[in-house]
């Protein structure tokens, strides 16, 4: 931020903001939100069948912690003249905006431990650009969900180092890597999306998605590297940078949704708006 | 990993580079001895919903103010996904609208600055130690 910013006035009302920042700051606030419900019920999935009793209850507290999450940055929306409440619980799966590597369960504990190191945390990078933003009532609610975030990484992180000491077990984490890392960084987004260098710009989000892809990297790949799968895996080190050398897809990519095509299937749909639980609902 | 009252199971987490969890509490909660008045009384009887313990001595409400018969109240949690949010909501509502003089009860969550074990009392530290909670 510069210091110009850094002493200019915070946004207090989303209507404060100019138009071509709010827009595309409304379809961040909704991927996030809409990524960390889904997020949570796949790490939910995972609370039977988990290697260990106490695994299984992490996954639940993981699960919970992310449904707070989502109910944190959903709640967001109704300064933006949303109902969060029609957010959450009226929405068809199409219209979700979670994202595409979260659109199929995990792939047991391999997928839940990829999950937790590579989307959670790419999630996380992108929150952490919004930790010191103008716009306040985002920030306010960011450096607590951070705080959470910190066990799940290392949780995760935990998990990998197990894993991958195992050699019957090695080649299926690294096949649940393999295939949740492009997706993690694709969802960062583009640098030539609509509105990306103005919220910069405005002091709403810190940097650019490829600086967060950066932060991102320089947070697992440390860990990928301990574990022998940063190369195979494309990530590698050039003077202290961690680079992807992989190829990320951007055809049939959508700015808005951070997605590219595709949906979220009605049964998990149907989860994440608690339609059998509808009775029960609270505001 | 998340809860109410059952959350200080975490902060013996040795996580890389510590966590606000563990620093010390920024200034905007209420100090401990100007917990005064029928409020704050009233606040001390509403508990915890897993653990007996009060959400002053948890450290749980920043603030409580009273306009006319309106009464607004700062209160936070020590996790985002506390399961027992609306509970609580509930029974500080309920517990405040039987303080003679006060109607309406507005409830604000509050996220910034975090909670921390640090903003627990000395009396909410004594509470836990007899559930057996490490502080």
């Amino acid at each position: 931020m510069t210091d110009t910013l850094a002493t200019a006035a915070a946004y207090e009302k989303a209507d404060q903001l100019p138009d071509d920042v709010r827009a595309p700051l409304r379809e961040l606030i909704l991927a996030l939100a809409d990524s960390k419900r889904v997020l949570g019920l796949r790490y939910s999935d995972r609370m039977l069948g988990s290697p260990t009793l106490e695994a299984g209850i992490a996954a639940s507290s993981m699960a919970q912690d992310e449904w707070g999450h989502a109910r944190l940055t959903y709640a967001l929306l109704g300064d933006f003249g949303d109902d969060p409440k029609a957010l959450e619980h009226e929405r068809d799966a199409a219209e979700y905006r979670s994202m595409n590597a979260l659109d199929a369960e995990l792939d047991g504990w391999h997928g839940m431990t990829a999950a937790g190191l590579l989307l959670d945390m790419a999630l996380t990078a992108q929150y952490a650009a919004l930790a010191e933003s103008r716009y306040t009532p985002l920030r306010n609610r960011v450096q607590k969900l951070l705080d959470e975030e910190k066990f799940h990484f290392q949780y995760a992180a935990s998990w990998a180092r197990r894993i991958a000491q195992v050699p019957e077990l090695r080649a299926g984490l690294a096949a649940a890597l393999e295939r949740a890392l492009p997706q993690a960084l694709q969802w960062l987004g583009r640098d030539e999306a609509p509105g990306a260098r103005r919220m910069v710009d405005e002091g709403v989000v810190r940097d650019l998605p490829s600086d967060r892809r950066a932060r991102f990297l320089a947070r697992v790949a440390p860990v990928l590297e301990e574990i022998g799968l940063a190369d195979p895996l494309g990530v590698s080190r050039d003077a202290g940078e961690w680079t992807y050398t992989g190829r990320l897809d951007w055809a049939g990519w959508d700015d808005a949704t951070r997605r590219a095509g595709g949906s979220l299937d009605e049964v998990t749909a149907a989860r994440a708006r608690g339609d059998k639980n509808r009775a029960l609902l609270m505001d | 990993m998340a809860a109410c009252a059952s959350a200080p199971a975490r902060f013996g987490a040795d996580a890389e580079g510590g966590t606000a969890l563990l620093e010390a509490p920024s200034a905007h909660p209420v100090p401990f001895g100007e917990r005064t008045g029928p409020l704050w009384d009233a606040l001390r009887e509403v508990m915890d919903p897993e653990i007996p313990i009060s959400l002053v001595d948890l450290g749980l409400i920043y603030d409580v103010r009273q306009e006319g018969t309106s009464v607004e109240v700062d209160l936070t949690f020590t996790a985002t996904a506390c399961p027992c949010m609306a509970f609580i909501h509930f029974d500080i509502q309920d517990r405040l609208q039987q303080v003679p003089g006060v109607d309406e009860v507005t409830v604000n969550e509050v996220w910034t600055p975090a909670w921390t074990k640090a903003r627990i009392t000395p009396e909410g530290r004594a509470t836990l130690r007899t559930f057996g909670v490490s502080m």
